[in-house]
């Protein structure tokens, strides 16, 4: 089964097309710093219009890599209708409607969330993105998911396909938020992610100590707060540059390492709390923040001990990709057959995971 | 004219009170903007003003889908509308704005709209509105909330914020 996948949630026009839920035969991501070469420089700083502008290189592009010249070659279309940008996301659903309106391909409609945890079931990359590692099990359940981004903190047990229990969330700001505002305040750049890590890479976690939000709060066990570790990170910040002294090179990266370390054992230790708790059979990290090599390799040392097979994708499917949502539409199309979307398919900003289990 | 009130709060659980106390006094169409720096408990204040509306969930950060919409039980809606992600200049920050219908919220009679950073997008709020604006100190823990009116609309609402606070000694106006 071959899927054109769309996605336009947030600031990247993406399409893919995958084979059964697990290989990629083409995935496109346009950025914002593509879009720039492509057009000149001159380019609205609207992630809707840059979506307009940018869907149907993107789709054509998808479709020439993976070899198909007629939408005949396809079996369906899949498009993330949430959560999002609900002016970005409406782009690449219309654009999916009418695709689906001319070619006569059924539409199905994918959370972006769920695309986020499927892009763990990806096995098979291209040539110039290969996917390496041990493979996950594609029906072994329970799995214990943490989904971490920039708008997104959510632990979630699967316990079958396209089946979710929601477990906990950030109750204020997303990890990757407070990897972006950290980041800004120390002034490390944009986006925040690689720069803390950088900036990590050269300091000393164990200079300056920092709240472990929530860590051991039995009632939000499996939510999480990285609005108060944002302030205390500002907070110690301002007390470092209180004299005439100038912020060194050397504070700002052993902030950055406090702030990381705090925020990566948060995130371990709730996952390795939860995956103990409903004994999964696998653990999957997924979204943005899962490309940070700290978290990685904090999981990786962490799910080892309790012995679970742990599952991050490779760093170009940690970020908002269209071959996920791909990936998704293939399994919720077999848990649940006849779940095609109709051509009044609307989009919600605000999408929880959950609602898609009672929706089917 | 525009009329003010300032109250000091000493830690976030007095600003949650306080954000819970204007959730409470708060009419469907009533704009409330704030402002203030990373840090200044804005979130907090926020989650005060979300509970008071009684919003049954934690309001969670709208930076990256700039917008977060919640029912309330009278069938009113509450907006909580980040600027921070916006675009760099105002022009930007507006149009971005207009691409998920800002200008069509804020005319919303069954609309509650409070704008985190609204200082990115001023020139298209309504002339009509409650600014709340968050500032430091003395102590690291203290904040200065500084509350104006700007219209008849949002002075009621002010009123009946300073009534509120005057009933609850521990954030009483300065």
């Amino acid at each position: 089964m071959r899927i054109l996948a769309i996605e336009t949630s947030c600031d990247e026009t993406a399409a893919a097309v995958i084979e059964n839920g697990r290989r990629i035969l083409s995935n496109v991501v346009a950025t914002q710093i593509e879009l720039h070469e492509r057009f000149g420089g001159v380019f609205p700083e609207v992630a809707s219009r840059q979506h307009v502008l940018a869907i149907r290189p993107v789709i054509e592009q998808a479709l020439e890599q993976a070899g198909i010249s007629a939408m005949g070659a396809l079996d369906a279309l899949a498009v993330t209708n949430g959560p999002g940008l609900a002016g970005s996301l409406l782009v690449g659903v219309n654009t999916a409607k009418g695709i689906s309106f001319t070619s006569g391909l059924p539409l199905l409609a994918v959370n972006h969330l769920e695309g986020h945890i499927y892009s763990n079931w990806l096995a098979e990359g291209t040539a110039a993105q290969p996917i390496t590692g041990e493979p996950l099990d594609p029906d072994r359940f329970p799995i214990l998911v943490l989904i971490v981004s920039g708008g997104h903190t959510e632990l979630a047990l699967m316990t079958g396909h396209s089946r979710y229990q929601q477990l906990g969330s950030t109750l204020d700001d997303a990890a990757g938020e407070a990897f972006d505002k950290v980041a800004r305040l120390l002034e490390l750049g944009y986006p925040g992610g690689p720069a803390i890590q950088r900036a990590a890479g050269q300091g000393d976690p164990t200079r300056y100590a920092l709240p472990r939000p929530l860590l051991h709060n039995r009632d939000h066990r499996f939510n999480f707060s990285f609005s108060g570790l944002k302030t205390a990170a500002l907070n110690l910040t301002r007390g470092l540059t209180e004299g005439d002294e100038p912020i060194t090179e050397q504070m700002k990266a052993d902030v950055a390492a406090a702030f990381q370390a705090a925020a990566v054992e948060v995130l371990v230790e709730k996952t390795a709390d939860a995956a103990q708790a409903f004994s999964a059979q696998q653990v999957c990290i997924c979204g943005g923040v899962s490309a940070n090599a700290a978290l990685r390799q904090a999981a990786a040392t962490r799910m080892a001990q309790l012995d679970l097979p742990l599952h991050v994708p490779p760093p170009f499917l940690c970020t908002d990709n269209a071959a996920m949502i791909g990936a998704a539409a293939y399994y919720r199309s077999r848990a649940f057959p006849h779940s095609e979307a109709e051509l009044d398919l609307d989009v919600f900003a605000n999408l929880p995971l959950v609602e898609l289990q009672a929706a089917a | 004219m525009t009329a003010e009130l300032i109250v000091f709060t000493n830690g976030p659980e007095e600003t949650r009170q306080l954000g819970e106390r204007l959730g409470e006094v708060l009419k469907p169409g009533d704009l409330v903007t704030l402002m203030g720096d990373l840090g200044a408990g804005k979130t907090t204040f926020t989650q005060g003003v979300g509970a008071g509306l009684g919003v049954q969930t934690y309001l969670r950060s709208p930076t990256f889908t700039l917008v977060n919409e919640y029912r309330l039980d009278n069938g009113a809606s509450l907006l909580h509308v980040d600027g921070y992600r916006l675009g760099e200049t105002m022009h930007e920050a507006m149009l971005e704005a207009d691409t998920f219908g800002m200008a069509e919220m804020l005319d919303d009679a069954q609309t509650i709209v409070i704008i985190e950073w609204a200082d990115r997008v001023q020139e298209m709020l309504t002339d009509d509105r409650l600014e709340v604006r968050i500032a430091s100190g003395p102590d690291e823990a203290q904040r200065c909330f500084t509350f104006s009116a700007t219209g008849p609309r949002s002075r009621t609402a002010l009123r009946a914020l300073h009534d509120k606070t005057q009933e609850n000694p521990e954030i009483s106006p300065a």
